[in-house]
């Protein structure tokens, strides 16, 4: 069984990544957690000031808002997961930073589950990203980052550029969701035309030690510009990569890509790194 | 089917290293993979040609007609045969190390014996190569035991660290087949203190994990209760983060701390992150 995490931020209870969550525990059952934060940060925001209680007051409000939403969060998630039968846990009263708090969480969990839409997005889009993009950095297990409408993928794609990045994330892949490796898999690679497929026997021997039906695509054209594009095109897929290495898809999870892939999200992306 | 490489001295038979390698093939009904450590490289290409040139009148008939090469894939199909073990060897079996380490991104496991040497004069063990490949590779290492007759036991040696929870996961994941076994989580703390790091989190994750957990926090000297503890326990298999900034990745660097791989006889699973 595998301990899965999914982020309650404040107000926002996530349907989406609840529904997923209730698939995986279908297919194999798993112990979901919810994390309960607070929807601002009071722990970043008091470390911006030396004298933190300053700033108390401007939180009041807010804070009052949260021990209710949050106590109504946990009664929904309990229900949730007792009509569906899911072994559950609830971690709250969180005290620490938001990310550091998460980054905890993860060293002792499987996977994380996470809406890319809808991760804080009550701190407004800037905020929102900056949360995002700390929180898959520091993440100490796998990530699952869901679009706002993510639908069981039917086919998987492994992102590959011959980086020990990429070949830990397709490792991490096949151990925490089998279940997967008997779909329709696609090993991609994204270079120049002109380049050969890097360890070519290497993957193509890892691969068939652990997939059923596999096929191989190189990416030639710009991936920048068409990744979306074709990814979209694909149908209910999950999209499997290692990032923020030196690789070229850490590229397009780079900050100033990382806007518009969040808003063009279409699939689920499973990202582990070293 | 996990790809589990088992790496072999091109020159030395290395039983013990293939013996546990098919063990764990056949529990996790994998296939061996052999990768055969080439001693030849520009370092010690002149100390390699004058040590063959020394040992040219062995006795061994088989090895003065064949080539070296040949006998070493000859010997290790021979023993997966024996061992009812599924094996493959590739093309390109013969690998420097760097080449090894290479290969071990797409590779779930490495099984090496830590007394395998690329230097003629006798090295403790682990040997500079394979601390290398310990530093290195791109998946877990397992430390091959001198002997043994089953694994019933899993020791993971935990200190709140990445590194060693990494560890602990790494082989969950790998090797699913020891969740009845009996677990005992380790924690060697160098400040005394009896309190499990993390603990609700940890047992948490554990009993997620396992059916049965026991806890160790022995206090003293961390090097000597480690030995200590587990140096009784034949059948144990030990579990540790390394090369992060971790207590346990000290025992495993330090020569003055006497390395545990060098002085317990328990296989040893190492990651890293």
């Amino acid at each position: 069984m595998k301990k899965v995490l999914v982020v309650f931020d404040g107000a926002h209870f996530p349907t989406t990544t609840l529904d997923f969550a209730l698939k995986l525990n279908e297919e194999s059952p798993i112990l979901l957690t919810g994390i309960f934060l607070p929807s601002v940060d009071y722990a970043e925001a008091m470390s911006y000031y030396y004298y933190g209680t300053a700033v108390a007051p401007l939180y009041m409000d807010e804070y009052e808002d949260d021990v209710v939403a949050i106590k109504n969060n946990i009664d929904e998630f309990e229900d949730f997961c007792r009509s569906h039968h899911i072994r559950y846990r609830v971690h709250k009263d969180i005290k620490k930073k938001v990310v550091k708090e998460l980054q905890s969480e993860t060293r002792y969990a499987d996977l994380l589950i996470l809406s890319s839409t809808h991760f804080y997005e009550n701190l407004g889009e800037m905020t929102q990203e900056e949360y995002l993009t700390d929180t898959l950095h520091k993440a100490e297990c796998p990530v699952l980052l869901l679009p706002a409408d993510a639908t069981m993928p039917r086919s998987v794609i492994l992102a590959y550029d011959g980086s020990a990045s990429s070949m830990h994330a397709i490792k991490q892949f096949i151990y925490l969701m089998p279940q997967f490796t008997d779909m329709e898999t696609l090993v991609m690679y994204a270079g120049d035309e002109a380049e050969d497929v890097p360890f070519a026997d290497l993957i193509k021997e890892y691969a068939a030690h652990h997939f059923n039906k596999l096929g191989y695509y190189k990416l030639t054209a710009d991936p920048k510009k068409y990744f979306m594009t074709w990814i979209e095109n694909k149908g209910a897929s999950l999209l499997v990569s290692g990032s923020f290495g030196r690789s070229l898809f850490s590229e397009l999870f780079h900050k100033n890509f990382l806007r518009d892939v969040i808003k063009e999200q279409k699939v689920p992306i499973f990202i582990a790194h070293l | 089917m996990k790809r589990i490489l088992v790496v072999l001295d091109q020159e030395k038979w290395n039983k013990d290293a293939v013996d546990f390698g098919c063990y764990l093939a056949k529990l996790s009904k994998s296939r061996v993979t052999g990768i055969f450590l080439q001693h030849f490289n520009e370092d010690n290409f002149v100390e390699t040609i004058k040590h063959r040139e020394n040992n040219h009148n062995r006795s061994d008939k088989q090895t003065a007609t064949q080539p070296l090469e040949a006998l070493s894939v000859k010997r290790f199909r021979e023993a997966c045969i024996c061992r009812d073990t599924s094996f493959s060897i590739p093309q390109n079996c013969m690998a420097t190390k760097e080449e090894l380490i290479e290969e071990t991104r797409f590779a779930d496991l490495v099984v090496i014996d830590p007394a395998l040497s690329l230097k003629h004069e006798i090295e403790p063990s682990p040997t500079k190569v394979v601390k290398d490949i310990m530093q290195h590779a791109h998946c877990p290492v397992l430390l091959a035991p001198e002997s043994f007759n089953e694994i019933s036991e899993v020791i993971f040696t935990y200190d709140g660290s990445q590194s060693s929870v990494y560890a602990i996961k790494q082989f969950n994941y790998l090797f699913p087949q020891f969740i009845n076994s009996k677990i005992t989580v380790l924690e060697v703390n160098p400040s005394g203190t009896k309190e499990i790091i993390e603990e609700q989190k940890l047992m948490e994750w554990m009993n997620t994990h396992y059916a049965h957990v026991n806890y160790a926090v022995p206090s003293g000297n961390p090097v000597d209760k480690l030995i200590k503890y587990l140096l009784p326990r034949h059948k144990a298999i030990v579990i540790m983060g390394a090369y992060g900034r971790s207590f346990f990745s000290n025992l495993i660097r330090s020569s003055a701390a006497g390395p545990i791989a060098g002085t317990v006889i328990n296989p040893i699973f190492i990651t890293h992150f």
